[in-house]
């Protein structure tokens, strides 16, 4: 029974490989077309402020040099094998490969993103379990206006609060930065770095804790009038017990699907909160590459990120079954 | 039989569950909501106890009440022992400890009471790894014991709800109950949603765990049979109280609270035969329930006194019963009737030996018999036309012979009779709407517009046009059927308690016959009257009748639930008839 | 109105971090040189940077304030700018043109080296005129050098093409020696993005982090002596309001950007003090000169006088900040031509010149027309400058009072700037897609007149900055006599007229330069200048008196 559970979710895996690649390709034609479609062109960029003092045969040979004087669609079949050879490109701006770049940033990235992630999905579904069981309560009704709240207010803003009050006021916490200019090494450095990480990620955290929170709250209320929920209270189970083992496994299919889902929303936020916070993640990469009209870099970025959001809904195809059974027909 | 008794259990010395003057209302929106007003019930240990009645007559609040299980917003009184402890009142982990324990409740629509994401076995075992201290291997074994008891394969532990059929998950959902070996199980609508051969099927399973675990159950329900299959004792429960209680059977068999008829007659089993009838009306809002009896607003036989008087429970007839009125009404009695006629000097004829007879409130009662089995001599006694030789008529306990004056004007207003041959009953020279507005003419009712408007209504209700055009006609115009209906009509107009029907259809043709029995019997719903059909052709009266009186030689030769008559006739007449009428059913 | 709630934001948390209010010294306290002989090291000073800098070469360095004071850091200039604005010898001791103006004799200072140990001799300087000639950079345009000889390792010659009157400005106070023996193998200079680079400077680049940090650490060999500053750490912050609280909250020393003048008060109190003056880097109306109906110059005065830069002035920079001029020249650049230099809300002028050129509101609307012609246009602004955008409103409603209808469209910057430049991706001829656009100029436009050819000549090789398509073959002939007139007075004279042309033809209107406002730390190193027109962060500060 358990390998024909197996070979049937390997199969369904299987169908959606194709999609996921077609899925993939759209991606990478998008990222290659859109900073074109953008009004500019990354001459500044690439021989610095003023480049219309330069001879012009200076700047076509430049332009030569990167390849923009030929056609798009040479410019487009070059990406397109290039990345089918894993090669990002090589950034204007920075004159380094994109790849370089992105395993230098992408890091940071994904240890604020992951943090807040975790914490604001572990939090938000905490406080829904909590404020579930306190149903109709004046606590409850308080809790989704502050939920509610902090959903709709703008994680620059919050960031910019945070940074003000512990980063300037306080002086709990650094104002910039994902590390100390000072070097350090070791445990300080490990240090070093949750303390930089702690405004942003609380950033990030408050932003999006309220849309875990108001999510979660809706599915365990669906789910404690479930008459499951009353059977198992019938069996004598304690109220902590009911929330734990049945009513959080069944709300956690929603649950994580917004979670997966998130993860794209997160990302938008992280680009704000990297910039309020100087953080050297790959959203202030890719916002200085969105002003210089960096295309090789917008696009390696964007495919990069289109990867990683394939990646999780893949994840999320992994994963849903073994939340919730009835999803493996 | 040896019991294959999963483990030791606690006996209680007293009754396992005893409810006292519950009350539970809701207290969320804007109105309360009063589930329940004062329920008393007590289910020893081993008994089986049913609580029917519709959905919203507080029978789910009564089921979560005994484990404490309502939702916060509900306030909840008087006094709820379970296993000799009291659970209004006491802590919540008092309460938890009993949950499952002392009482295992076994929810309806059993797909929903299992955690979708969690595997059967998984479930049924919690409740032992909390109450018993059962180890994990041995939660396993056990397990896979319940599962075997209750006849589910234990293959199927390793599932998920929605990988099972639905009698496998009401055996699932059973074999949790029966965890931790409680001596009370609450079945709350247990097989609802189970095709029929699964529903027998598990109430089977149940029969034989209550007889091999001696669990006592308290099986709420709306099912007849089931509770007829479970059950030892019955409540019938209508807006938050017990309109009747009593050995299930009794009530059954012979419902005497208004409600409990109704229902019974409502609900469809293969011993009614007669088509389904609803009961007028709707149940009460409880929020804002009928004072006095809650029945009062639906009842057909309720007086002044129904809306004020809130009934107690008192006995009456082997079961008791709330109705200020006794429970239904006997309108018409007959006992012992004797008749002979004198048709020669020297000849007499007995038509009728003794027959017995009653007819309820609301009752259908056919009178079926040959020609010359004293079918039409009966009906002339029952309605006073002719005196009996001997035994009396009562109509609402008076005899007939005694009546006064005003009192036999009375009896002729609530009693109306149509006959065989309209052509006979109603004179040919006069309109049709002289024909129906005559007996109120004759009883000096209303003024002359309240007639008019009274005939037009009589005969809107008997489906014939209340135009002038057709009220202007002469009877004698008239076809057959619609002379028949004009019949009825006058015999309705007067607002009869008791309408008595003497082969009504018999000069009629097939599809006018049918048109006309919906008709009479439509009416007889709409206004709660008691009917008696008098009819040779039991396929016909079958379809009407709750009862059937099977008269043969003057004498009654059979008597019983129409259902009950047909298929099992005792009679060799009454099985000529049944032979008679298949045959005429194939036609 | 994001940037405005950040504001108002920074202004809370502001009022409860500045609660302590020790003015500790006045305002005009400058370092007096001369007095203090021994002036104690500094270990380290923290100076925020709001600009993404990359590595600091000449070829990868991005901005002009911090960038190039970054750069120059690192690297020596033959001679550098004083606060004043005025060029001194720097690596040259002494440098001189021959009396056509074609010769300049630099001569170098002796013992000077790298930051690894090689000498640097005249053969760095030839080499760094021939590596910059071929591989041009648009802030050092050397084509006017014919060659740079090198009688000895002190001294070089350059011979011009042509009279340069700017020269010493740029490129002897401007351009960076490179070391030969390190960029003679280098093939692609732009391509120098993590080699950390090798001067002659008073700081060596010891580490740098892109979108973090630059460090830089005391040359102990420099030949000016060893700078007071053993460490400068340039943290990256990107946002201004991040950086400003940085220093308010002592996370920083100094910061590179300006504050807005609202915050001055409160980053002059506490231990902190402000460094500034009138900046150079000023806004200003283009108009597109080839496009109907601003090809007239009746038009293009009529719009300028229906500008009001007072109230901007006022209103926008909340009075921190100078007006510009008709001219074009900063009023404060000795070149200025007083006649000049005020421009003036006169709305009966700018409604006569309308009225002329046959515009005139017949339809009643509150927009004068002609024929078809209807006289509403988008003023293009970037989006990420308040000031600009709110001066670009207030423009807006005064034109508005003439008769002229502004639809102020605010766009990004890359965005704007594509608009308002010559598409170069599609060849070099200018192809500007704006009518009328506010535009921001560079400090160093107003630090060298020699900018008033690139930016009006109709030349498409000197004229590189024309983005206004202006064409006046007079204003020309002046810009090319200027650039070789090596007599002050007679440049001077001649960059008169040329103002007194740009006046009259308005190609484009001065608008305004807000004030430069630094903010520092007093205790952590209080030495700073404000550098006219430019900044605070510039090496000569950092070094001991002599």
């Amino acid at each position: 029974m358990a390998g024909r559970r197996r070979r049937r979710r390997l199969r369904r895996f299987a169908v959606r490989v194709p999609q996921y690649v077609l899925i993939v390709l759209v991606a990478a034609t998008a990222n290659f077309a859109l900073p074109r479609l953008m009004p500019g062109n990354p001459v500044e960029l690439l021989l610095g402020e003023d480049a219309n003092r330069l001879p012009a045969e200076t700047i076509e040979k430049e332009l030569a040099d990167v390849g923009l004087d030929q056609p798009l669609l040479t410019q487009y079949g070059r990406y397109m094998s290039g990345l089918a050879q894993g090669d990002l490109g090589y950034s204007f701006r920075h004159r380094r490969a994109v790849s370089t770049l992105l395993r230098e940033r992408l890091p940071w990235t994904i240890l604020l993103v992951g943090t807040a992630l975790v914490v604001s999905t572990i939090l938000g579904v905490a406080l829904a379990a909590f404020a579930v069981w306190r149903r109709g309560r004046r606590r409850d009704v308080a809790s989704i206006a502050v939920f509610t709240f902090l959903e709709s207010t703008p994680p620059f803003w919050i960031g910019l609060l945070l940074l003000i009050w512990f980063g300037a006021n306080l002086k709990w916490f650094p104002l910039f930065g994902s590390v100390s200019v000072d070097r350090t090494t070791g445990l300080a450095r490990a240090g070093d770095i949750g303390v930089h990480l702690l405004l942003p990620a609380a950033t990030l955290v408050l932003a999006s804790v309220g849309a875990t929170f108001l999510l979660a709250r809706a599915s365990l209320l669906g789910v404690v009038s479930e008459d499951y929920v009353l059977v198992a209270r019938a069996k004598g189970l304690r109220e902590r017990t009911i929330a734990i083992r049945h009513a959080l496994p069944a709300a956690s299919l929603p649950i994580a699907t917004s979670v997966l889902l998130r993860v794209g929303s997160l990302a938008g936020g992280a680009v704000i909160v990297e910039r309020v916070f100087s953080y050297r993640g790959v959203g202030t990469l890719m916002l200085e590459a969105s002003f210089g009209r960096d295309y090789p870099l917008l696009q390696g970025g964007l495919f990069v990120l289109t990867l990683i959001v394939v990646g999780v809904n893949l994840l999320g195809d992994l994963l849903y079954p073994r939340l919730d059974p009835r999803v493996r027909r | 039989m040896a019991t294959d008794r999963l483990g030791d259990r606690h006996q209680a010395a007293g009754p396992i569950l005893e409810v006292t003057d519950l009350r539970v209302t809701y207290d969320a929106g804007a109105t309360p909501v009063q589930a329940l007003r004062g329920v008393t019930l007590c289910v020893g240990t081993g008994d089986a106890v049913g609580v029917v009645g519709e959905s919203g007559s507080g029978k789910t609040t009564l089921a979560l009440s005994t484990l404490r299980l309502l939702p916060g917003e509900a306030a909840i009184s008087g006094s709820v022992r379970l296993g000799g402890q009291e659970l209004v009142g006491a802590p919540a982990e008092v309460v938890r400890r009993h949950r499952g324990r002392t009482a295992a409740y076994v929810l309806q629509a059993p797909g929903r009471g299992f955690n979708p994401v969690r595997t059967i076995g998984s479930q049924i075992a919690e409740p032992m790894r909390l109450h018993l201290d059962v180890s994990k291997p041995d939660a396993r074994d056990r397990t896979a014991r319940l599962a075997r008891l209750v006849e589910l394969d234990p293959d199927l532990l390793e599932s998920y709800a929605h990988e099972l059929s639905g009698g496998e998950r009401q055996r699932a959902m059973l074999a949790m109950a029966l965890a931790c070996d409680p001596p009370l199980l609450i079945l709350d609508e247990p097989t609802s949603g189970l095709d029929s051969t699964t529903k027998a099927a598990i109430a089977e399973t149940l029969g034989r765990l209550r007889q091999e675990q001696g669990l006592a159950l308290l099986v709420i329900s709306h099912d007849f049979s089931l509770m007829a299959d479970l059950t030892d004792d019955l409540a019938v429960l209508y807006g938050g109280v017990v309109v009747e209680q009593g050995p299930t059977r009794t009530v059954l068999t012979d419902p005497r609270h208004p409600y409990s008829r109704d229902l019974l007659g409502a609900y469809p089993s293969m011993t009614t035969q007669k088509d389904l009838r609803g009961i007028r009306g709707s149940a009460p809002d409880p929020a804002d329930p009928p004072t006095g009896c809650p029945y009062h607003p639906r009842c057909t036989q309720a007086i002044d006194e129904c809306a004020t008087w809130a009934p107690e429970l008192s006995p009456v007839a082997g079961r008791r019963i709330a109705c200020l009125r006794g429970g239904v009404l006997t309108r018409l009695a007959a006992k012992n009737l004797t008749k002979s006629y004198r048709t020669g000097l020297r000849r007499t004829v007995d038509a009728l030996r003794g027959v017995s007879l009653e007819v309820r409130e609301g009752e259908v009662v056919g009178i079926v018999g040959e020609t010359g089995s004293g079918k039409s001599t009966l009906v002339r006694l029952l309605v006073g036309v002719d005196e009996a030789d001997a035994g009396t008529v009562e109509w609402e306990g008076r005899t007939l012979a005694t009546f006064e004056k005003a009192e036999w004007a009375d009896f002729r207003r609530r009693v109306a009779i149509v006959f065989q041959d309209p052509f006979e009953a109603v004179s040919p020279l006069l309109s049709v709407a002289e024909v129906v507005r005559e007996p109120l003419d004759v009883q000096h009712i209303g003024s002359g517009s309240d007639r008019a408007q009274q005939v037009a209504a009589a005969l809107a209700g008997v489906g014939l046009p209340p135009t002038d055009a057709f009220r202007s006609r002469r009877a004698h115009d008239l076809s057959g059927g619609q002379l028949q209906r004009v019949a009825i009509a006058r015999a309705l107009v007067l607002g009869p308690r008791l309408l008595l029907a003497d082969e009504p259809t018999s000069m009629l043709d097939a599809s006018e016959q049918a048109k006309l029995l919906v008709m009479l019997k439509d009416e007889q719903l709409a206004r709660g009257m008691a009917m008696i059909v008098v009819s040779h052709d039991l396929a016909l009266v079958r379809k009407v009748a709750d009862r059937l009186v099977v008269l043969h030689a003057g004498e009654v030769v059979e008597t019983g639930p129409g259902a009950e008559v047909i298929a099992a006739p005792s009679h060799p007449v009454t099985r000529a008839l049944v032979k008679a009428a298949a045959t005429l059913g194939t036609r | 109105m994001r940037r405005k709630l950040l504001a108002l934001v920074l202004g809370m948390g502001l009022v409860v971090a500045g609660c302590a209010s020790d003015d500790d010294g006045d305002d005009n306290a400058q370092p007096t040189p001369g007095v203090t002989t021994t002036i104690p090291q500094i270990p380290t000073l923290r100076f925020a940077n709001t600009s993404a800098e990359k590595n600091l070469t000449p070829w990868t360095q991005g901005s002009g304030y911090p960038g190039y004071y970054m750069m120059t850091l690192v690297y020596d200039t033959l001679a550098w700018i004083n606060p004043d604005g005025k060029p001194e010898p720097w690596l040259a001791k002494e440098y001189s043109a021959d009396p056509t103006g074609l010769r300049w004799t630099v001569k170098l200072h002796e013992g000077v080296t790298f930051h690894d140990g090689r000498p640097l001799t005249s053969a760095d300087v030839k080499f760094t005129v021939e590596y910059l000639t071929k591989n041009a950079r648009p802030r050092w345009i050397l084509t006017n050098i014919d060659r740079v000889e090198t009688p000895d390792p002190l001294t070089a010659v350059f011979v011009l093409k042509e009279p340069k009157a700017s020269f010493v400005l740029n490129p002897l106070a401007d351009l960076p020696i490179i070391p030969q023996h390190i960029w003679s193998s280098i093939e692609k200079p732009l391509d120098q993005t993590t080699q950390l680079p090798i001067g002659s400077g008073p700081y060596r680049l010891v580490e740098y982090v892109e979108n973090q940090v630059h460090r830089f650490q005391a040359n102990p060999g420099y030949f000016k002596g060893k700078p007071i500053v053993d460490e400068i750490v340039m943290p990256y912050i990107a946002t201004t309001q991040a950086a400003f609280t940085a220093v308010q909250s002592g996370q920083a020393d100094a910061v590179s950007v300006s504050l807005t003048p609202e915050l001055k008060a409160q980053f002059n109190q506490g231990g902190l003090k402000t460094a500034g003056g009138s900046g150079y880097r000023g806004w200003y109306l283009y108009m597109n000169n080839g496009r109907a109906p601003f090809d007239k110059a009746e038009f293009r005065q009529a719009m300028a006088a229906a500008v009001n830069n007072d109230d901007i002035v006022a209103t926008a920079l909340l009075g921190a900040g100078a007006t510009g001029s008709p001219g074009f020249a900063h009023r404060s650049t000795p070149w200025s031509n007083p006649a000049t230099r005020e421009g003036r809300l006169d709305l009966n002028k700018a409604r006569s010149l309308l009225d002329g050129l046959g515009y005139r509101d017949t339809n009643n609307d509150g927009v004068r027309e002609m024929g078809t012609t209807k006289l509403e246009f988008d003023l293009v602004v970037r989006n990420n400058d308040p000031v600009a955008v709110r001066a670009a409103e207030l423009i807006s409603q005064s034109v508005a009072m003439a008769g002229v209808k502004l639809n102020v469209a605010a766009l990004d910057q890359t965005t704007a700037g594509a608009r308002t430049w010559p598409d170069y991706a599609i060849g070099a001829t200018p192809k500007g897609d704006y009518t009328i656009a506010l535009f921001s100029w560079a400090a160093a436009v107003q630090q060298d007149p020699d900018f008033l050819r690139s930016m009006f000549h109709s030349s498409t090789t000197l004229g590189t900055l024309n983005r206004a398509g202006y064409k006046n073959t007079q204003y020309d002939d002046l810009a090319d006599q200027q650039t070789k007139a090596v007599d002050d007075a007679t440049r001077n004279r001649i960059l008169g007229q040329m103002q007194d042309i740009l006046a009259k033809d308005m190609p484009a209107y001065a608008l305004f330069y807000p004030d430069d406002i630094f903010p520092y730390k007093v205790s952590a190193f209080d030495r700073w200048v404000y550098y006219k027109g430019v900044g605070i962060l510039n090496k000569a500060p950092l070094l001991a008196p002599k």
